[in-house]
């Protein structure tokens, strides 16, 4: 989806429509600030929700000129945000905040949740079959790639990337259907 | 979802969360989940797996680290090195006869300790519903259904209303976790609950003296007496086994 249906609901003032599309979108840009820049939960929400405030105007007002580039502004004008934010917040205690020093953050622990971390350890347990012997493998060799998995399994590497990625998308249902 | 498509990535997700992608090309993979959110689904379930793969390494889970394709071939290496450990690690036990530290821990925390569901008949409806679940989530839990129990206790998370409710939930789900052997997410149950204020005292002293059990279960002296001063400090029912347990630690110091 490239998201022009949102520049379309919001030209036709179909805001129904508009808010169901922000909404969708909301909390996976959420999830992205505090993933590359470490964002609070509360000010990765304030971020997104001024980003909204400050880009649905431009729609309003034609000044997005390619509605397919849509969601890639939004995530740039996402990460602005919340770096204003945190330049009001810290104003007393920098003058300038670098953004480029954040790049060193960039990874994705912020984003672990204990609940969903307990209801993965159930899942692993209910895997079956080749899936199995995977999940044990990985555990036994945590540094194992693709190329690992196929050369003990005598599978191809291509083989090798499906089969971890079949496994993930059974895990991915099962903790799913728990958290129902 | 196109397979070809979802397999490709797939190896971008496996390189984001091994710390092998560009910031611009973090920000295309993010894109893609923002188009399509079952990709999004997939990287956060990969990413918690990784991140239990890799806590369990830390635990003494996985020793190995070298690639697979070596593994067969020293096999007998270290099947042989497993032996001189078990050996090493027997005669450390002849010679220091002095049991672990987390022999001196409860095997098992009692489900009577476990907070109840506080019914009144003034309550809201919403209010009741809510205890009444909280109630049937421990009553799992003395039917000894700990992994039903603690899927309603988390469940239950998301109806919350107040955060002395939320303290009690965390405090089940300790006992819950400590019962399962789950001790790094007991630890972390508990210290929540140390830290609610509009908790009832009772449960936060309790949920000290468990957590020095569990600090103890986890081989962490330094913490466990930290635990136990604790616990002595808020004079509750639990001050004099936690003086004769700081008693026996403080021997086995000397």
């Amino acid at each position: 989806m490239d998201y022009s249906e949102l520049v379309v609901a919001i030209n036709e003032e179909d805001m129904k429509t508009a808010n169901r599309l922000c909404g969708d979108i909301l909390p996976i840009l959420k999830k992205y600030l505090i993933a590359t820049v470490g964002a609070k939960p509360e000010d990765a929400e304030d971020a997104v929700q001024r980003m909204f405030e400050y880009v649905i105007p431009k729609i309003q007002n034609n000044e997005i000129k390619s509605p397919s580039g849509l969601l890639a502004y939004m995530l740039t004008a996402a990460r602005h945000s919340y770096f204003k934010i945190r330049k009001e917040y810290d104003s007393h205690k920098f003058e300038v905040i670098d953004e480029n020093l954040v790049a060193e953050l960039e990874q994705p622990w912020g984003l672990l949740d204990k609940d969903q971390e307990t209801i993965l350890k159930k899942c692993i347990k209910e895997l079956k079959g080749h899936y199995k012997k995977l999940i044990r493998f990985l555990f036994d060799y945590p540094n194992a790639d693709s190329e690992d998995i196929a050369e003990f399994f005598d599978i191809s590497v291509s083989n090798a990337w499906i089969r971890k990625h079949r496994m993930i998308q059974k895990l991915n249902e099962c903790v799913k259907k728990k958290f129902k | 979802m196109k397979n070809k498509e979802a397999i490709e990535v797939s190896k971008q997700i496996d390189a984001y969360i091994r710390g092998k992608l560009s910031t611009k090309e973090i920000d295309e993979l993010w894109l893609l989940f923002l188009k399509n959110p079952n990709y999004y689904e997939l990287f956060e379930t990969e990413l918690h797996l990784r991140n239990l793969i890799q806590k369990n390494r830390h635990a003494g889970g996985a020793i190995i680290e070298k690639r697979a394709r070596k593994m067969r071939m020293y096999r007998w290496v270290v099947a042989a090195a497993a032996m001189v450990i078990v050996v090493l690690t027997l005669q450390f036990y002849v010679i220091e006869s002095t049991p672990g530290l987390d022999t001196l821990a409860l095997n098992t925390i009692s489900y009577s300790e476990m907070a109840a569901g506080n019914v009144d008949r003034s309550d809201e409806e919403y209010v009741i519903n809510f205890e009444t679940e909280f109630n049937r989530a421990t009553a799992a839990a003395y039917m000894l259904k700990k992994d039903e129990s603690i899927e309603m206790f988390i469940e239950l998370k998301r109806s919350v209303i107040n955060e002395s409710q939320r303290g009690r939930i965390e405090f089940n789900l300790a006992i819950l976790y400590y019962n399962s052997s789950e001790f790094e997410l007991a630890r972390d149950s508990f210290i929540t609950v140390t830290n609610f204020e509009e908790l009832d005292e009772i449960y936060i002293e309790r949920a000290w003296w468990f957590l020095a059990n569990t600090y103890l279960k986890l081989n962490d002296q330094e913490n466990a007496i930290e635990a136990i001063r604790m616990v002595k400090l808020l004079d509750g029912n639990n001050r004099e086994i936690a003086t004769r347990l700081l008693d026996t630690l403080n021997d086995r110091g000397q």
